[in-house]
């Protein structure tokens, strides 16, 4: 409790300013995902159906951020070209 | 699966981000995709107003928040009614050009947040309202409503729904808003182009996107896209526009599959017989035929 | 020069709110607050008042759009009463929680069911824990006076809450009485402007309002609520004061009448107050010491003044206009809460519920019960067929 703000430190409501939320949901993950490089045309679907927009185009590659990829498999589905790998570390249900 | 050679060209969309990471949203959500582009469409002079729902649920915690434009979490009866007062407010500051815009499950569009819509949307107020359906009410964990399909099960009616799906676009159309649109996740640029249509559109403004929910629906996240697609594909989930009381189909399927591909890829229709299934097909089949004529 | 004109309560809340410079009213209709709402219109269709009137489709909804409007900066006015404030009962949470000092007349009616359009307090009282100031008037003049006063109530930095301020139906909305209007720049100063800081919809200054909080958050909230609330009872008197400065008339958190060394009070709300005041004038020329109490503020409840007005009372009775099955009227245990371990009684009296009139003869056998200690701590209900 220590560390949360106390009565004086509160605004009068309940608000929130941008930046503040930051916890790495991609630990919510249970597999392993990479994007094959050679493999890739660039044709952007997984960029733009990432539910977490967790994939970013970067010096001319597109970039995984596992810190928030929460391992949904989305990207496979949509990629044509098979680019995408899982490696499932935990069995589901 | 799919063909799916077709490339998406990114700079069709803005740049800027209005949705941070750290959303805390199921695995497989679509509900952020229909947020990231709608706000993406609409650009940072908007204000976004989200009654009770996942949406509103997952974007932010205590203070915290991963949402950049101004965001008001809302009563979920008072989407529209809220949005209302905002708007005047900016009318009245000012602000004319903010685009004031509720984004509300189907929920908080069709059913408890229905009172609110209609009288926002027949006093034709300046909003834009985009309804998000997952087809259940979702964020109490997905029980029947209004926009459940014929034939679904849900955790409070497993013997699944012998009632028809609420035709939200059309009963919206009835109150001669200057724009209606339906619009899926799956076809992204369609959604896209409709946002910024409306956007340029004075008046109320509503666009109904089909949002698949993996735990609603009973299937692995992985094909929340490719369920959206089969909706449209199967011709089940039309895309189109109303303005101004002219319809305008956007998205023709150039070969229709059977309706049955997309119910069989989900558990909720597991107590869906065969002739429930034929008489699907007949509903979507009379709904093509209505168009073609 | 301030002018005397003929109103009922519904145009005396009216012109408050015009007075004061509200710029959004969101409304819906419900009887009797109807004429209330004909009173904006009409000043705004003269071009008298610069208003945005939005006509919504529920109560509900008039207060999630007041909400709405707040929140984007403006100064908002609605009123409502009876059923319509119970459907917005929700909003009146979130708009108290939010901070929003949204300013509402309640013009008291009973609740369904039995149905009623006649008037009595059970509306105001079921919301009493919604975190709203709640004032309640006498006269028209004080309905005007209140409209006023509330706005900068609300708005007050140390304050920041939404505002009912209650005056009963029929009794005083559709009763015509002499009352002073202020000069529209006179007001217009002394209500100064609302210029929210602590919570705005602005993309120039963008916020995310009303995130789910976890367990860690609400009860610092909803302290705040509290310390605000306690700040309301300085600033009431600080506002009470400064009006009377500007504009000759007083109101303060109560109105005690002859009570400095009464011996018998009656405290109660609202009209019956006035029918009181007289029996009680009649009393003291009988050389009976006798006064009343009239609770203004019911929201904060002022304790402490309470138990200062009432140091020479022998015995109390409160009249509620309330009542609440299988507990006490609202005023009866609030007064009970104030004058505890003080030794002095306090009677309970329900009286006027659905419109029942209060007459002169009734106050008076409440005084004569508290002189005859006739069954003091027990709730008696007036004029009830037995």
């Amino acid at each position: 409790m220590s560390n949360l703000p106390s009565v004086e430190e509160l605004p009068e409501a309940i608000i929130a300013r941008f930046g503040t939320q930051k916890a790495k949901t991609g630990n919510w993950r249970t597999n392993e995902i990479e994007i094959d490089q050679d493999k890739c045309d660039f044709c952007m679907r997984c960029v733009v159906f990432c539910p977490d927009g967790a994939i970013k185009v970067s010096e001319g590659k597109l970039k995984m951020d596992l810190d928030y990829c929460k391992g949904c498999c989305i990207c496979i589905e949509e990629c044509p070209k098979n680019a995408i790998k899982e490696e499932r570390k935990v069995e589901l249900p | 699966m799919m063909e799916m050679s077709e490339k998406i060209d990114l700079d069709q969309f803005d740049k800027e981000e209005f949705l941070g990471p750290s959303l805390k949203s199921c695995p497989g959500c679509s509900a952020t995709i229909v947020a990231r582009f709608a706000l993406k469409a609409l650009g940072k002079d908007t204000i976004v107003i989200i009654p009770a729902s996942c949406l509103a649920t997952l974007l932010a915690t205590n203070t915290q928040t991963g949402i950049k434009i101004p965001y008001l979490h809302a009563l979920f009866e008072c989407g529209s009614s809220t949005a209302t007062g905002v708007k005047h407010a900016m009318m009245r500051k000012g602000k004319e050009n903010v685009n004031v815009v509720t984004i509300a499950g189907d929920s908080g569009s069709m059913d408890i947040g229905f009172q609110a819509l209609s009288g926002a949307a027949i006093r034709n107020e300046d909003i834009i309202h985009i309804c998000y359906d997952n087809e259940s009410a979702m964020n109490t964990g997905g029980q029947l409503n209004s926009c459940t399909p014929f034939g679904a099960r849900t955790p409070d009616w497993p013997l699944g729904k012998r009632l028809m799906k609420k035709d939200a676009p059309s009963i919206m159309a009835a109150h001669n808003i200057p724009y209606v649109a339906t619009a899926s996740i799956s076809h992204l640029e369609d959604f896209y182009m409709k946002l910024k249509k409306a956007k340029k559109i004075k008046g109320f403004r509503y666009i109904h996107v089909l949002s698949p929910c993996p735990i609603s629906w009973g299937y692995d996240g992985r094909y929340t896209v490719e369920i959206a697609r089969k909706a449209v594909e199967s011709g089940l989930w039309m895309l189109y526009e109303i303005e101004n009381g002219s319809f305008n189909l956007t998205y023709k399927p150039e070969r229709r599959i059977p309706v049955e591909e997309y119910l069989r890829m989900q558990r909720r229709f597991d107590t869906l017989t065969d002739d429930d299934a034929r008489k699907v097909q007949e509903i979507v089949n009379e709904l093509w035929r209505r168009y073609e004529e | 020069m301030n002018k005397i004109e003929l109103l009922n309560g519904n145009e005396a809340a009216a012109y408050g709110a015009m007075l004061s410079g509200a710029e959004i009213i969101p409304v819906y209709p419900i009887t009797p607050q109807t004429p209330l709402i004909h009173k904006i219109s009409e000043f705004i269709a003269k071009g008298e008042f610069d208003a945005d009137l939005i006509h919504l489709e529920s109560d509900q909804s008039a207060l999630a759009a007041a909400v709405g409007a707040s929140l984007g900066g403006a100064r908002v006015f609605t009123a409502t009463n009876s059923q319509g404030l119970l459907y917005m009962a929700e909003v009146c949470y979130y708009a108290s929680g939010l901070r929003v000092p949204i300013v509402m007349a309640v013009i008291n009616r009973a609740v369904s069911s039995p149905h009623s359009r006649y008037p009595d307090h059970s509306d105001a009282m079921a919301l009493k824990s919604s975190h709203w100031i709640q004032l309640f008037c006498e006269t028209n003049q004080e309905v005007l006076d209140t409209a006023i006063q509330m706005f900068r109530i609300c708005e007050d930095r140390r304050v920041l809450l939404p505002g009912m301020f209650s005056y009963e139906s029929y009794l005083l909305s559709f009763t015509w009485e002499n009352v002073e209007v202020p000069e529209q720049e006179k007001v217009r100063k002394f209500v100064g402007e609302y210029n929210p800081e602590h919570i705005i919809l602005d993309p120039d200054d963008p916020m995310t309002i009303n995130a789910p909080t976890t367990p860690d958050y609400l009860t610092e909230f909803r302290y705040k609520q509290k310390i605000a609330m306690d700040n309301a009872l300085k600033v009431i008197r600080e506002v009470g004061k400064e009006f009377q400065r500007e504009f000759g008339r007083f109101y303060g958190l109560i109105d005690p009448y002859r009570v400095e060394d009464a011996e018998f009070v009656i405290a109660t709300m609202g009209t019956i107050a006035s029918t009181a005041k007289e029996v009680v004038d009649e009393m003291r020329a009988e050389g009976k010491k006798v006064g009343v109490l009239r609770i203004r503020s019911f929201r904060p409840f002022p304790r402490e003044e309470v138990k200062k007005a009432l140091k020479s009372a022998e015995a109390v009775a409160t009249i509620d206009r309330n009542f609440s099955a299988g507990s006490n009227g609202a005023l009866y245990d609030e007064m009970r809460s104030a004058l505890y371990n003080t030794g002095i009684p306090v009677k309970g009296y329900i009286a006027g519920l659905g419109g029942r009139n209060v007459s002169k003869n009734d106050i008076r056998e409440v005084f004569e019960d508290l002189i005859q200690k006739e069954r003091l701590e027990e709730i008696s209900w007036i004029n009830l067929r037995g």
